[in-house]
């Protein structure tokens, strides 16, 4: 009979020769999706993904709060508010990591049985990849593929990875992106042209926006009950032409929260020509909401600065390059504005992300 | 009354709640000297109350996290330019942009005063604005601000127009 402390030794060999040659545990199921998912929240968990997503790595990995339920709120609300936005999530928590366990769960969640493949294949291509943006590129091209422009609620046309930038100093955040598209420069003429923004596949942060009218003696004239301005004489989309728009924006940064502006619009060029050039900047900000503050009267305005453009060029091949720029920064009515800055900068990183879904609309949607 | 009687006061002197920082900073202080901190511990964000107190402290320049001084300029449709000089301590080089001035507590649609109107220019120690084509727009009030070259909030500016 072998001494008792080699039986010992054995059997935990034993044990743990079990433990090694036992099959990996199948994944967790997928949470069902129990009901329609709202704006707000799929606005805020948007704006979870990419917070997390944009975040510095902390060195080891640490959970975060949230980020699972945002996930499953995008994958749930994918079919009303669009799979690009799920898939573009799912690229986005990729480039952050494809081996903090946390963001794993999270992309597990988001990507559901349904993308399982692709989460798989993006682990794969991502591992020892290094750079956000070469990891989001990277990941871009596999959940919006070529052959992805006829699935329902994705791009109807081809594009190159947005290569997005975004930061706040002080009190103003800032954004960049530029892209790739295949379609007409008249397509994106029509689709960008600011009276669109709350027509198409920008419903989901521009609820309206419409030519203001002017008040004869000067200024606009407004519906003080909603803090909307009358609308003026529609411009022909696509077109050239200088004029002031309302806007009624409804940031994810804030449940419940919006602004209502005017801003003044200058469409430069666009075709017949081989370009496309608008830009826009705050004339008198409205109203606000959000943040704790009460909302002020109809006449306040909740930012300083809003402005930027869009300018896009034919390539002549089938192909526009298109880039994005905007800057942002809010008044002492908020507050903290510099704090503020800091997450604008995150949701308008979001916001230019979405440049395909925006041009190459895919019909049913909002 | 407690040990941040102090506090309160020196907060009070600086009129928190003209700075509009008052409303994260009194319910706060209503729960310490009620000895209860549910609200103190959420409200009063240590990290974020010192920014105010220090910047408050510091030269206007670095009021990154405070709401800087408001400068007041009255001006006249009439004579069509209002300036003002103001010594904030800036330092020779600073740099200062100006947005647009928004329209306050006026008939609501009133068009803002273009930042192109707006011309701050910094002679150190001072910060000097002014605005020009007053003709151009409605009597009141129109706020804006300055900032510096790191986009810290210099200078709220009020114009304060009259026929």
């Amino acid at each position: 009979m072998a001494p008792t402390w080699i039986r010992m030794v054995l059997a935990l060999s034993l044990f743990i020769g079990t433990i090694g040659c036992r099959p990996l545990a199948p994944p967790p199921p997928v949470a069902a999706c129990a009901a329609r998912v709202g704006e707000d929240d799929f606005r805020t968990a948007l704006f979870t993904v990419y917070q997390t997503a944009l975040a510095p790595s902390p060195g080891k990995p640490q959970p975060i709060p949230g980020l699972n339920e945002a996930a499953h709120t995008i994958r749930c609300g994918a079919p009303r508010f669009g799979e690009f936005w799920r898939r573009l999530a799912l690229a986005r928590l990729a480039a952050r990591s494809t081996s903090d366990r946390y963001i794993v769960s999270a992309s597990r969640e988001l990507s559901g049985h349904e993308l399982v493949d692709m989460l798989a294949n993006i682990e794969k291509r991502l591992g020892g990849m290094c750079g956000v943006e070469k990891r989001f590129a990277a990941a871009y091209e596999i959940v919006v593929p070529v052959g992805s422009t006829t699935q329902i609620g994705m791009p109807s046309c081809a594009s190159t990875p947005p290569v997005t930038t975004s930061d706040a100093q002080g009190w103003l955040a800032t954004a960049e992106s530029s892209v790739w598209l295949q379609t007409s420069l008249s397509q994106v003429a029509r689709n960008v042209d600011p009276q669109a923004w709350s027509t198409g596949c920008g419903h989901l942060v521009f609820h309206d926006t419409h030519i203001a009218k002017h008040a004869s003696g000067g200024g606009f004239t407004v519906d003080p009950t909603t803090c909307t301005a009358n609308a003026g004489t529609p411009h022909t989309l696509g077109t050239k032409w200088h004029d002031d728009l309302f806007e009624h924006f409804v940031p994810a940064t804030y449940v419940p929260s919006f602004f209502k502006n005017i801003l003044s619009i200058d469409v430069l060029q666009a075709p017949p020509g081989p370009a496309y050039k608008m830009t826009y900047s705050i004339n008198t900000g409205l109203q606000f909401q959000g943040w704790g503050v009460p909302t002020p009267p109809c006449g306040t305005s909740g930012v300083y600065i809003d402005q930027g453009g869009i300018t896009a060029i034919d390539a002549g091949n089938g192909w526009e390059y298109v880039v994005a720029t905007k800057q942002l920064a809010f008044s002492e009515h908020l507050p903290n504005p510099p704090l503020l800055a800091q997450e604008a900068a995150v949701g308008l990183h979001a916001l230019l992300d979405m440049m395909p879904f925006l041009v190459c609309c895919p019909a049913g949607f909002p | 009354m407690g040990a941040f009687d102090n506090l309160r006061e020196f907060m009070d002197r600086l009129n928190f709640l003209a700075l509009k920082n008052f409303y994260r900073t009194k319910a706060a202080l209503d729960d310490i000297e009620a000895g209860t901190f549910s609200t103190a511990q959420t409200w009063l964000n240590p990290l974020l109350v010192a920014d105010d107190i220090i910047a408050l402290w510091l030269p206007t320049a670095s009021t990154a996290f405070a709401t800087p001084q408001t400068i007041v300029i009255p001006g006249s449709k009439l004579i069509g330019t209002a300036a003002k000089s103001v010594n904030l301590g800036l330092a020779a080089g600073a740099t200062a942009k100006a947005t647009a001035l928004q329209p306050i507590g006026m008939p609501v649609g009133t068009a803002a005063v273009k930042a192109t109107d707006v011309q701050p220019v910094v002679a150190a120690p001072s910060l000097n604005v002014s605005i020009n084509n007053l003709g151009n727009y409605a009597v009141g009030n129109y706020r804006g601000i300055v900032f510096d070259g790191s986009w810290r909030g210099l200078a709220l500016v009020e114009l304060q127009l009259g026929p």
